[in-house]
């Protein structure tokens, strides 16, 4: 990376903290300095709660309290964001947890149902690597769409009719997955080679459906 | 009827046994014997032959789970239940020597099913050895296989909620590739052609 490269990156993290309101704006900032191609560090406030420490380049972060126990609606989130060399030591103490676990739960809440804003309703999305579901707080109804996501390019009423879920949960799983960097998104009209059958939504005796109802999941 | 085969795999010690006993219905017929290869996993016992367990859909139907010891995949009845089988589930402890070769190695051993969407991978032992990470299996599996996602997930196998998360994946990944054709070109399409 040449200087002025660095530079550039650099001055994209900000300086100096800057003060946004509600998850959804904390969000953008953060699907923001996510792309920026240098290792950045970024810090979370909310008044009277604990901080919450992103080290992008390890996709890790430390926080001491869980994600669901800050409020739903902060009012203000002070957020600095800051480039360091590579090879930098984490900005915490001790190794962290996975990023995902954040990105996931902010993505799913942070809009509540409603399309991130870098998110265009022409766009078509396909997996392009699995969550650990196994470490995520999910849904049976997360999974197939996931798996559906990962077997075709699909627009949001595409999935929709699929997995037979309502807007907002599509949404939900969209905003967090492109959150964490784990969805390929093409724009325009142009339909991809596979498509979803027309029928495809009718399958109550399905396996999953059935072993679903069995397991009571 | 129809039939619902699922296989677990993986090399010796990643918690087979243990998965089909926590997702089993019926008592797991197990085959279990003294283990002489203690340098390998250092437990008492090992699968000779196979594992079986089952979850009972309706009076007809059944979810078969059959446990395939590493070291006999390549038997002729395993050879006949792979192509019977819907499915895989790949077990490997990340204790393992090599646990992200012994992934690669399986895979390419149960190819076909991987082309249709029919595999998981379960990582085992991570209270026992925290890396490699699911990361580092995935950029494996993408030199190896680029045009395929497959789920890679963390697991506990004595966790019965984990394994279930596992299975549904897994019937997910499979069903879905089914709703999907070809699209049939519009005929204004052909026209400008
Ligand atoms: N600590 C820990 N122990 C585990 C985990 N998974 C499995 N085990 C233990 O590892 C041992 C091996 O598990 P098995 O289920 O016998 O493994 P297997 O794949 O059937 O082994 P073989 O039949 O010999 O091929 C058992 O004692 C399990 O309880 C895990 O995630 N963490
Ligand atoms: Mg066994």
């Amino acid at each position: 990376m040449t200087s002025a490269e660095w530079d550039y990156a650099r001055s994209s993290a900000g300086e100096g903290p800057r003060y946004v309101t509600g998850w959804g704006n904390s969000a953008v900032e953060i699907h923001r300095v996510g792309t920026i191609p240098v290792p950045v560090t970024m810090r979370l406030e909310v008044a009277d709660h604990p901080p919450i420490v992103i080290d992008f380049a390890r996709r890790t972060y430390s926080a001491t309290l869980p994600f669901d126990r800050y409020p739903i609606h902060p009012g203000s989130v002070a957020i600095t964001a800051e480039a360091v060399a590579p090879g930098s030591p984490a900005p915490f103490p001790g190794i962290g947890v996975q990023l995902d676990g954040l990105l996931w739960a902010v993505g799913i809440t942070a809009f509540e149902g409603s399309a991130a804003p870098w998110l265009r309703p022409s766009d078509r999305y396909r997996l392009s690597r699995w969550p650990n579901f196994t470490e995520l707080p999910h849904t049976m109804d997360y999974i197939r769409m996931t798996a559906l996501l990962g077997a075709g390019f699909l627009s949001l009423p595409e999935l929709c009719a699929g997995a037979s879920v309502s807007v907002g949960q599509a949404q939900r799983i969209l905003n967090a997955l492109s959150l964490m960097g784990g969805l390929q998104v093409v724009g325009g009209v142009e339909e991809p080679t596979m498509v979803l059958r027309q029928d495809a939504a009718d399958q109550p005796r399905g396996l999953f459906g059935r072993l679903r109802a069995r397991l009571g999941l | 009827m129809a039939e619902h085969v699922i296989l677990f795999t993986g090399p010796m010690g990643a918690g087979k046994t243990t998965a089909i006993e926590k997702l089993s219905e019926i008592d797991v017929v197990r085959t279990e014997a003294a283990n002489t290869e203690r340098q390998v996993a250092d437990k008492a016992t090992t699968t000779v032959a196979l594992d079986y367990g089952e979850i009972v859909l309706d009076d007809q139907d059944k979810v078969r789970l059959y446990g395939i010891p590493g070291q006999r995949r390549f038997d002729f009845m395993w050879t006949i239940l792979k192509e019977r089988a819907k499915g895989m589930v790949l077990l490997v402890h990340n204790d393992a020597d090599d646990p992200i070769g012994r992934a690669v190695e399986y895979l390419d051993e149960f190819a076909d099913l991987y082309a249709k969407g029919g595999v998981v991978i379960g990582i085992t032992r991570i209270d026992i050895a925290p890396g490699p990470s699911v990361t580092d299996y995935a950029a494996a599996l993408a030199v190896a296989h680029p045009d395929k996602i497959v789920p890679i997930y963390t697991v506990d196998p004595r966790q019965r909620d984990q394994m279930r998360t596992l299975l549904m994946t897994l019937v997910a990944n499979i069903e879905t590739r089914d709703m999907f054709v070809e699209r049939v070109p519009q005929r204004e399409e052909l026209v400008a052609e």
